[in-house]
C-alpha cells in the first residue's frame, strides 16, 4: 500500500510554527520521510457489523458492546458500523528505536513523521471503505480514548477484527504494538451526517500534543 | 509417539494435516471475538464433529482446538491452561479413536511481542509454552503455527525439545513481501531452525497456495527438512469475509507445487473438509520428492542471511582487550557503548560481529545476554559469540535470535566436550582452534592435525561439515617470523583436505611492528589466496575491509563488481570524507547551528589547548544554554533542540576517550537513575532527556522502559543517586509512576524525583509526591542544576 506524509503536518507534530527557521533540518526531515515510507508496510483491516443502539451500543454478532454517551451520539441514526484497525507496522517502531542510537534528532523527526503517516493510512483505509459502502454515509473516525468512549474498548477491536493475524496489530497493557497504529469506528447511516466537530478530544494525539499542554491549539 | 510418526512419514508420500478450525466454528455460530479454545469444555461434540470431519476427508493428523490456549490469552477468562488443553486433546484423541489419524497440540504466538520491539522477555516467553507443552502432554506431536517472530519461535521449540520428546512441526506465516510482520525472512527460518531440532518446517496462513509458493521455494533452498504448507482458501474481503478460492483450485495449485519438497499438506483459514478432501484426492497421483538441498554454509539474524560463499568480514571491535574505553564500559554495564560499537563496525563495512565480553570481576555470563540482546535489538548482521567458558556461551545461545558462529571449541578434549555438544544443540556454526594442551604447533602439519581431530569429533556428534570452521591461528610477525606461512599453508590444507570453512584473527600478525595497516592487509590478501573465508579484523581501518572487497572483485565473487562499486564510487562514498579537514568554526557555534561534522575535529584542537573541564564549562554548555533559551522562546522547535544536542555529544565523545585515555576520572556532574515506568514502552521522551542531560556533563543510568518499581529503588541505591526522573506517556501508567515514587518514600532514600511525560500536569505530579514536574527535555536539565550543581 503506498502513502504519502504531509510533512507540514508532521513538522506541527514536531513543534514548528510559522516564522521559525527551520533551514537547518529541512533537510533531515526529507530525509527521515523517504527513509520511514521505504522501511513501513503499512496495512489496515475492517469488518462491517449491524448494530442495536439501547442502553450501550451491541456490535451484532459479536460480544462487543460500545458504552459512553459521546459514541453513541457519534453513531446516531447508525444502522452499521466498520471497526477499523490500521498499522505502519513494526517495521516503524524498530526504525525509531534503532535511530534513538544513531541520530536522536531523526528519531523525534521520524516519529513526528509516523504519527502523521498513521493518519494517511487511515484517509487511504476510509477512501477504499467509502467505495464498497455506497449509498451509504459516512461518518468519521472515532476512537477509544476519545471523549469518554473508553480506552479499553481497543480490545474489542483487535478481537473482531483479527488483527494480530490479519495485519500484526496487538495490544499489550492497553498499548497498541506497533504503537503506529489506530482504532477507529465509522459509523454508516442512510442521511448524511453533520460535518466532523474537529477539536482536541477527537485527535489521536490528545495525549501528546504540544501544544495542548501548553494550552494552545494547531492550526488544524 | 515418535515411532507412530515416523511410521507415517516412511509410509506416506504426503502426510495431511487437517484444515481450519476456526472457520468450522464460525459456520456453527460462535460469536466473533470469543476463544474458541472454550468450547473444547463448553461444547466438546462440536468440536470432535469437526474432527471427525477432517479425518473422514484423508486428515492424518488433526490439530487440538489448543490454538490461543496460553496463560496469556486466557487471562480473565475464568479458565487456566491446564483446564483447556488436556481436555482439547482428550476431544481429539476421542474423534481419532478407531482411525490412524495422529493428534498434535496446536500452538500459535503468545499474543504479545518478545523484546527487543515487545516487552516480554525471551524467558518469560520459554515459560509460557513449557506450561502448554506440559498441559499437552498426552498429544502425539508438538505444532507451532502461524508464528511470525523467530524469536518467539526459538523460545517456543526449545520450551519443547526440553520438556518432551514429541515430534515438532514449525509453519511461520510470511506476507506477500516474503517477510513475517516482524520482519523474518523464509532463508533465516529455514537456516535457524534446520538444525535446532525440529522435524519439519513451513507455512501456514496469510495467502493461498499459489502465492506461498515462491515463498516455500526460498525456503527450500536454505534446508533439507521436509516442508509443510497449510494455505488459506486465497484472501477473503474484508467486507464480507468470504475466500476467494475453491476446493478445486486449492488443490490444484498444491499438485503443481509437489516439486519443492512439500511433505506435510493442509489447508488453513477459509478451508473446510471439501479443500482437504480434494487435495487427499488430487495428490494420490503425486509422489513426494525431497528438495535438492544445497549443503550451505551460512548464518543469519532473523532479518538477514549471509552465505559464507566469498570472504566475509567479521568485526573485531566488540572486545575488552587491551581498550581501556571498553573495559570501563563493560564494569559501568554501559550498553549504548557497546552498541555504538556494533554500529559503527557495520557501517564500516562488518558482516558479522564477534562479540566477547570477557573481563576479571563481571558476571561474563549475564553480560553475554545483554550485550546479545542489546546488540540485536540495534544491528541486523549475524554474530559470533566469542568466550572459552561454556556456560557463557550457552546463555549467549539460548538468547540468540537467528543461526550464530561460536567462537571457538579446540583440540583440546575438555573444550571438544563441552563446546561441540552447544553448536549441535543450538544449530550453530563452530570455530576450532588448532590448539591443544601443547600450544600452537609450529608446522602447518601439525596444526593440521588438530583441525582433522576437530572436524572428526564434530561430525561424529551430528554437526554438519558445513557448520565446521577452522582457524589455523597466527602469531605475530615480529616474534615468528618463521611461522607465517605455516598458518597461510595450514589454510590451504584444511580447505583442500577437510573441505570446511576457515577463519583467521588477522591483526595480531604485525604487533609490535611499524606501518600495521600495511602487513595487515598484505597478509590478510595472501590468506586469501589460500581460500580464508572469514577474516577477523577491525572493519573501521579502509584498508582491511577494502582489501576484502578488492579480492571479491578479482575473484569474480562480486559479480559484476556491483558491491566494490556501490562502496567506492564517488556518489556513494561515505559521507564522513565528506567532512572538513580542518575546523573552521567555534564549537559554540557548531552546536549552535547543529553541524554535525564539525564537533569532534574542533574539541580535538581545543583539547590541544585547553582542559577538558574548560571545554564543558565554558563551550559547550553556554550554547547548549543558548540554544535552550532559544527552544524555551519558540524561535526553534524539538528537533533542532536535539539537533544541537547530538553535537556537543560527539564533542563529549572525544573528551571522554581522552580522559580515559589519560586516567582522568570521566567528567562527572552527579548520577541521575531515569526509567519509563512499569507498563509503558514509549521511551522516546525519556530517551531525549538522557541526551540533554548527558550534555550537561550528568552521568545518567538509564533503566529503559517497562521498568519495575523495585529495579528504580535498586539503581538509587546502588548508584547512591540525589535525583531520579521518571516517564510515563499514557493516562494507563500515571499509576505505575505513583507506585514507583510511593516505593522510592518509603525505602527511604534520600532522593528527589522529576517526573515527565506527555499526559502529565504539574497538578498531578504534586499529587502523586513528585518533588519537581518537568515540562519539557530542557527543563529536566534545570532540575539537574538545581539538585546537583
Amino acid at each position: 500500500m503506498e502513502i504519502d506524509i504531509n510533512i507540514a503536518e508532521a513538522m506541527r507534530y514536531m513543534g514548528y510554527k510559522e516564522g521559525m527557521d527551520a533551514q537547518n533540518i529541512i533537510e533531515d526531515i526529507e530525509e527521515c520521510k523517504k527513509v520511514l515510507l521505504d522501511t513501513i508496510k503499512p496495512a489496515y483491516t475492517y469488518k462491517i457489523f449491524d448494530i442495536e443502539i439501547a442502553d450501550n451500543i451491541k456490535i451484532l454478532g459479536t460480544n462487543a458492546r460500545f458504552e459512553g454517551k459521546d459514541i453513541k451520539e457519534h453513531l446516531k441514526g447508525c444502522k452499521k458500523v466498520v471497526l477499523l484497525c490500521a498499522t505502519l507496522s513494526l517495521f516503524a517502531d524498530k526504525l525509531i528505536n534503532r535511530l534513538q542510537y544513531r541520530d536522536m534528532a531523526k528519531a523525534v523527526i521520524t516519529d513526528a513523521l509516523a504519527s502523521a503517516g498513521i493518519e494517511a493510512v487511515c484517509n487511504k483505509a476510509e477512501e477504499d471503505i467509502s467505495k464498497k459502502i455506497s449509498p451509504l454515509n459516512m461518518t468519521f473516525r472515532f476512537s477509544p480514548g476519545y471523549g469518554d468512549f473508553p480506552l479499553s474498548t481497543q480490545e474489542s477491536f483487535i478481537k473482531v477484527t483479527n488483527s494480530e493475524k490479519l495485519i500484526g496489530l496487538t495490544l499489550y497493557n492497553g498499548m497498541l504494538i506497533p504503537t503506529k497504529s489506530v482504532t477507529a469506528v465509522i459509523g454508516l447511516c442512510e442521511e448524511k451526517p453533520p460535518a466532523p466537530k474537529r477539536g482536541c478530544a477527537v485527535c489521536n494525539l490528545k495525549d501528546s500534543c504540544q501544544y495542548r499542554r501548553k494550552g494552545l491549539h494547531c492550526e488544524k | 509417539m515418535k515411532n507412530k510418526f515416523q511410521k507415517l512419514l516412511k509410509e506416506k508420500d504426503f502426510v495431511f494435516l487437517d484444515g481450519a478450525m476456526g472457520t468450522m466454528i464460525q459456520a456453527k455460530g460462535i460469536k466473533i471475538g470469543e476463544m474458541p479454545e472454550i468450547l473444547s469444555l463448553t461444547e466438546p461434540e462440536s468440536i470432535m464433529e469437526i474432527h471427525r470431519a477432517y479425518i473422514d476427508a484423508g486428515s492424518d493428523i488433526v490439530y487440538a482446538n489448543t490454538f490461543g490456549a496460553n496463560r496469556y490469552k486466557l487471562e480473565g477468562s475464568g479458565y487456566t491452561v491446564n483446564d483447556i488443553i488436556p481436555k482439547a486433546i482428550e476431544n481429539a484423541q476421542k474423534a481419532a479413536e478407531g482411525t490412524n489419524a495422529l493428534v498434535a497440540l496446536d500452538i500459535g504466538p503468545i499474543g504479545v511481542l518478545l523484546e527487543p520491539t515487545g516487552t516480554l522477555p525471551f524467558e518469560e516467553a520459554y515459560d509460557i509454552y513449557k506450561e502448554e507443552i506440559l498441559a499437552g502432554k498426552d498429544a502425539d506431536i508438538i505444532v507451532f503455527e502461524t508464528m511470525t517472530d523467530l524469536y518467539e519461535v526459538r523460545a517456543a521449540v526449545l520450551a519443547a525439545r526440553e520438556n518432551s520428546d514429541k515430534p515438532i512441526l514449525v509453519t511461520m506465516t510470511f506476507e506477500e513481501n516474503m517477510r513475517t510482520f516482524t520482519g523474518c525472512s523464509p532463508e533465516a527460518m529455514a537456516l535457524t531452525l534446520s538444525d535446532f531440532g525440529v522435524d519439519a518446517i513451513g507455512v501456514n496462513c496469510s495467502l493461498g497456495p499459489d502465492a506461498l509458493a515462491p515463498i516455500v521455494e526460498r525456503m527450500s533452498k536454505y534446508t533439507s527438512l521436509p516442508l509443510i504448507i497449510k494455505p488459506n482458501a486465497g484472501l477473503p474481503d474484508p467486507a464480507t469475509g468470504k475466500y476467494d478460492v475453491s476446493p478445486d483450485d486449492f488443490s490444484s495449485q498444491l499438485l503443481n507445487m509437489t516439486g519443492l519438497g512439500i511433505k506435510f499438506v493442509g489447508g488453513c483459514c477459509g478451508t473446510t473438509p471439501d479443500f482437504i478432501r480434494s487435495t487427499v484426492e488430487k495428490l494420490k497421483k503425486a509422489t513426494y520428492t525431497p528438495q535438492k538441498s544445497q549443503k550451505l554454509s551460512a548464518v543469519c539474524s532473523a532479518v538477514n542471511t549471509l552465505i559464507i560463499d566469498r570472504p566475509r568480514i567479521i568485526g573485531e571491535r566488540i572486545n575488552p582487550t587491551g581498550k581501556k574505553r571498553f573495559k570501563q564500559a563493560l564494569l559501568e554495564n554501559d550498553m549504548d557503548y557497546i552498541i555504538s560499537q556494533a554500529i559503527e563496525q557495520v557501517g564500516g563495512g562488518a558482516e558479522i560481529l564477534d562479540v566477547n565480553v570477557g573481563l576479571p570481576n563481571i558476571d561474563e555470563k549475564e553480560m553475554m545476554v545483554k550485550a546479545v540482546k542489546a546488540i540485536q535489538s540495534v544491528v541486523d548482521v549475524p554474530l559470533q559469540l566469542d568466550s572459552t567458558i561454556p556456560e557463557v556461551l550457552e546463555a549467549g545461545l539460548r538468547v540468540y535470535n537467528g543461526k550464530p558462529i561460536i567462537n571457538s571449541v579446540n583440540g583440546e578434549e575438555k573444550s571438544l566436550e563441552t563446546i561441540l555438544p552447544l553448536a549441535k544443540k543450538y544449530g550453530a556454526m563452530i570455530i576450532g582452534l588448532t590448539i591443544d594442551k601443547d600450544g600452537i604447533p609450529p608446522k602447518a602439519e601439525q596444526r593440521f592435525k588438530i583441525a582433522e581431530k576437530i572436524a572428526k569429533a564434530a561430525l561424529d556428534i551430528g554437526i554438519p561439515k558445513e557448520n565446521i570452521c577452522i582457524d589455523c591461528l597466527c602469531l605475530t610477525a615480529s616474534a615468528e617470523q618463521a611461522a607465517v606461512m605455516e598458518t597461510v599453508n595450514a589454510i590451504e590444507m584444511v580447505k583442500k583436505e577437510l573441505k570446511v570453512k576457515t577463519v583467521l584473527g588477522v591483526s595480531n600478525i604485525s604487533f609490535g611492528l611499524p606501518a600495521r595497516e600495511l602487513i595487515n592487509s598484505t597478509f590478510l590478501t595472501v590468506a586469501m589466496t589460500k581460500g580464508l573465508d572469514l577474516a577477523i579484523i577491525n572493519p573501521n581501518v579502509a584498508s582491511m575491509t577494502g582489501a576484502i572487497k578488492a579480492y571479491r572483485l578479482l575473484a569474480n565473487q562480486d559479480v559484476n563488481s556491483e558491491d566494490f562499486i556501490a562502496t567506492y564510487s564517488e556518489a556513494s562514498a561515505p559521507t564522513q570524507n565528506t567532512a572538513p579537514q580542518t575546523a573552521e568554526h567555534t564549537l559554540s557555534y557548531a552546536i549552535e547551528k547543529g553541524m554535525k561534522n564539525e564537533a569532534a575535529l574542533i574539541t580535538e584542537k581545543l583539547l590541544t589547548e585547553i582542559s577538558a573541564m574548560e571545554i564543558i564549562n565554558e563551550h559547550i554548555i553556554p550554547a547548549l544554554d543558548k540554544i535552550g533559551s532559544e527552544f524555551e522562546k519558540g524561535k526553534i522547535f524539538l528537533p533542532q533542540l536535539i539537533l544541537s544536542a547530538n553535537v556537543s555529544q560527539q564533542a563529549f565523545e572525544v573528551i571522554k576517550k581522552e580522559l580515559v585515555k589519560s586516567d582522568n576520572a570521566p567528567v562527572n556532574k552527579g548520577k541521575i537513575v531515569i526509567a519509563t515506568v512499569k507498563g509503558d514502552v514509549h521511551d522516546i521522551g525519556k530517551n531525549i532527556v538522557k541526551v540533554l542531560l548527558e550534555n550537561y556533563g550528568y552521568d545518567v543510568i538509564d533503566l529503559g522502559k517497562d521498568v519495575e518499581y523495585q529495579a528504580v529503588v535498586d539503581a538509587v541505591k546502588e548508584h547512591d543517586c540525589k535525583l531520579v526522573g521518571l516517564s510515563a506517556l499514557m493516562t494507563t501508567t500515571l499509576v505505575s509512576m505513583e507506585k514507583t515514587i510511593a516505593l522510592i518514600r518509603e525505602n527511604g532514600l534520600d532522593c528527589k524525583v522529576m517526573v515527565g511525560g506527555a499526559v502529565l500536569t504539574e497538578d498531578y505530579a504534586e499529587k502523586i509526591g513528585a518533588d519537581f514536574y518537568s515540562k519539557d527535555a530542557k527543563e529536566s536539565v534545570d532540575i539537574a542544576k538545581r539538585v546537583l550543581g
